[in-house]
């Protein structure tokens, strides 16, 4: 690949196949140009303003609030419906009917038409029907256990137990967030074009930002309704310590094999990130001093990552071991030495497992803002600019990319059963993606197009000794390769875009797929409960709405090294506990 | 009702599958009704009268024969308009000055196509039959009395006609009921039957939600 000339040096990318793989893929962490980051980012810059123009919610926790952010030339609100939700319907399966919570993020300020509108049908989700006034959809469900903790002890006038709060990190969880003409919705399209949203997946960033604001806001007033003679509010210290959880099912895993040229764009962003710090011929004192600070910011990140599950807790130690191996290399490392951060990066390279490598990624490029930045404008791909096949272009020259691009689908023996163990299918019940067994269950017929490596090979097949001269005549005479051909075309030209694995095979662990485009959201503390869904924390530590203003936006995502006490850990000018 | 045009595109994508398409044909046949719908001609409509005049014909029969000489015609004696769009489409550079289509079904839905080709080739295309006429190019233009009705003969040739109405563009699109109904009931055929086998190891929880 050819650096920018316009841009900063570089050292090479990795390759494709070095940062593609499934199993890195699942090693990926939040980074600089992490959606969440650079929405937080351009909220501090360009100053926006945020109110709440409604908040009626009754002792029982029903009742509707509204959060209104004022970029620069819009308002967005987020329009919510809590709920007293029954314990026994609370599901974060998609099959779920009902949540403690449901939420759309309207474009404007609402009226109370709009609301009464959208009162008969956000609560119902997939079920209802919102317009193009809405620029997403989403719900949320409590942790009953720490909720009842809270609300009991704030009604008490006592502060929660910060080590409960570490414990689970969330009040409520997302379950699912749609946005992007989903039931309804306004399309991307419609808004892609404003700066605030220019960058990807910026709307579902907001609405769970305020999401974050409201549930906060919710579980001190609920506390309040419950005593109001002695319940207190949480002291700001102990407030941003809790993120919103997120339960991430099968349902995101397709979305990355069905935007290639987003894939591209987001991992090229990154890469490049990397290859300009790699190039920097010197690491100035202050660089050193920051990257020296995250690192040990970063050690009481993974200390504080918990999971039940094992092939994340091996995971775990690996990263923990690694921190420490980082620790001693830097404290050893000669930073006055040529190109010191390419240096660290090759040592990491051999020392440390993926999870570190792809820790210490996102570590190196934490003191370098003004030098990788700016990538976060290269993010976003109108994936229709690639998506037509070049059908004038010769077959020889066909080959020749298969064999580059997928030359490591050509190495796996299709033939062997464990080679295509699983198959991705869409439900009927709930149009949910799944997973199934192909040798067990009768699904053959239903497969979706997710699995690039077994039909690029399937279309070598045929490619291989096809003796038409040209892709128009290959496509004329094979429209069943029609899908793949077209993605081989986009990965000649985007050669992040695809997978390089197998993603149908006994060894599959779709968590690797949700890892990775959760980790572009900014998510931490990823916790499988399956091999095919995970837990995870957004925004946790970060300041909220009404602090910005008056602290950085984006120095949250590694807990500080200040010791926990209230007001310590936050202290905007002039605040005082609420 | 009100649709967003991904939701369009989505349910024709699935729909054109479920009436056997390959899945790249059934991209294709999305992004046609997409096009369509967002330049407010009736396109998810012809989508679904298509799939359901066409459900159960081999696919062999429907698409052109030969795309090297100046009149494409099916060995069925009907030409899809998606299989026909999209070979135009592969051929954009290579088109001749001008090219005819013998019997094409629902011929609104080659309108995207020739747009694409004309904005890879960098040139202006117009497309016509009995009742209709688009211009392709820079802008778009065209006009349609009979968007249903199968064309005897389709002209495709370089050059446009400025005379035309302007296309105009749109985010959203009403779709018709029964349209709507037809295509859901294709679409449904790529949905899996429910277990509950499935539900609970097709997800993969089993753990309880409740924390």
């Amino acid at each position: 690949m050819q650096p920018d000339a316009q841009s900063p040096a570089t050292a090479p990318l990795r390759a494709p196949d070095t940062v593609m793989t499934l199993a890195r893929m699942g090693s990926f962490h939040q980074t600089r140009l992490s959606f969440m980051r650079i929405l937080l980012r351009r909220i501090k810059s360009e100053g926006w303003a945020f109110s709440r123009p409604r908040f009626d919610i009754d002792a029982r926790g029903v009742g509707i609030a509204v959060y209104t952010a004022h970029a620069p030339q819009n308002a967005y609100s987020l329009v919510v419906f809590a709920n007293d939700l029954p314990p026994e319907k609370r599901s974060d399966r998609v099959i779920a009917t009902e949540w403690d919570a449901t939420f759309t993020l309207f474009d404007g300020i609402p009226t109370d038409a709009d609301i009464t509108r959208l009162r008969q049908n956000v609560p119902r989700q997939e079920a209802g029907r919102i317009s193009a006034q809405e620029l997403s959809l989403s719900r949320a469900n409590r942790s009953v256990r720490l909720w009842d903790h809270v609300v009991a002890s704030l009604a008490a006038g006592q502060q929660p137990d910060p080590a409960m709060i570490g414990d689970v990190g969330y009040l409520m969880r997302t379950t699912a967030v749609y946005g992007s003409g989903k039931f309804g919705a306004a399309d991307r399209e419609a808004t892609q074009n404003r700066p605030e949203f220019s960058a990807p997946f910026q709307i579902e960033m907001l609405s769970v930002y305020l999401t974050r604001a409201f549930v906060m806001d919710l579980v001190e007033h609920m506390a309040y309704l419950r005593s109001p003679d002695t319940a207190t509010a949480l002291t700001p210290a102990l407030r941003r310590q809790f993120g919103i959880g997120n339960s991430t099912g099968l349902g995101m895993a397709p979305f990355l094999l069905n935007h290639p040229g987003l894939l591209h764009a987001w991992i090229s962003a990154r890469e490049t990130a990397l290859a300009r710090v790699r190039a920097l011929p010197d690491a100035s004192p202050s660089h050193v001093a920051q990257f020296l600070q995250i690192v040990k910011r970063a050690r009481l990140h993974a200390d504080a990552w918990r999971s039940a599950h094992p092939v994340q807790q091996a995971k775990l130690a690996d990263l923990r071991r690694d921190l420490t191996l980082l620790e001693a290399e830097i404290a050893a490392k000669d930073w006055a030495s040529s190109a010191p951060w390419d240096r660290l990066w090759r040592w990491g390279e051999t020392a440390l497992s993926l999870e570190g490598q792809e820790q210490l990624l996102a570590l190196m490029l934490e003191p370098h803002a003004a030098l990788v930045d700016d990538l976060s404008d290269r993010m976003s791909c109108d994936e229709r600019t690639t998506w037509q096949i070049d059908g004038a272009m010769c077959c020889e020259r066909l080959r020749a990319l298969l064999k580059t691009h997928y030359g490591w689908a050509l190495a796996i023996d299709w033939a062997d059963p464990a080679a295509q163990t699983k198959l991705w299918y869409v439900s009927q019940s709930k149009l949910e993606p799944r997973l199934g067994e192909r040798a067990t269950e009768p699904l053959d017929d239903y497969e979706q197009p997710l699995c690039p490596g077994r039909d690029a090979a399937r279309m070598w097949a045929d490619l291989k000794n096809f003796t038409g001269a040209t892709v128009a005549d290959f496509a004329l005479s094979h429209p069943e390769h029609r899908h793949i051909l077209r993605r081989i075309q986009i990965t000649a030209r985007r050669p992040y875009a695809e997978i390089r694995g197998n993603t149908i095979g006994a060894a599959l662990l779709p968590i690797d797929m949700l890892r990775a485009k959760l980790s572009f959201f900014g998510a931490c503390h990823f916790d499988p409960r399956s091999d095919r869904w995970v837990r995870i924390t957004m925004f946790q530590h970060a300041p909220f709405p009404d602090e910005l203003a008056s602290c950085p936006a984006d120095d949250w995502t590694y807990p500080s090294l200040t010791p926990q006490s209230p007001n310590m850990h936050f202290a905007p000018t002039g605040a005082s506990p609420a | 009702m009100s649709w967003s045009l991904n939701e369009i595109e989505s349910l024709a994508r699935k729909a054109a599958r479920g009436a056997g398409f390959s899945w790249g044909l059934a991209e294709e046949a999305g992004y046609a009704a997409r096009w369509l719908a967002g330049v407010n001609l009736p396109g998810p409509e012809a989508l679904a009268n298509l799939l359901i005049a066409q459900d159960g014909t081999a696919f062999s029969a429907l698409r052109p024969t030969h795309t090297d000489v100046d009149t494409w015609q099916a060995s069925g004696g009907t030409l899809c308009p998606i299989s026909t769009g999209t070979a135009l489409g592969d051929k954009a550079r290579m088109l001749p000055a001008q090219c005819r289509l013998s019997d094409v079904a629902q011929p609104l839905l080659l309108v995207p196509f020739i747009a694409g080709a004309a904005n890879i080739a960098q040139q202006t295309l117009f497309l016509e039959w009995p009742g209709a006429a688009f211009h392709v190019g820079s802008n778009l233009r065209g006009c349609v009395t009979t968007p249903f009705a199968q064309a005897q003969t389709v002209l495709l040739k370089q050059g446009g006609r400025t005379s035309l109405p302007l296309l105009r563009c749109q985010l959203r699109y009403d779709l018709a009921p029964g349209a709507a109904a037809d295509l859901n009931n294709l679409a449904q055929r790529t949905y899996a039957p429910d277990t509950d086998a499935s539900r609970l190891g097709g997800a993969g929880a089993g753990l309880s939600d409740n924390d």
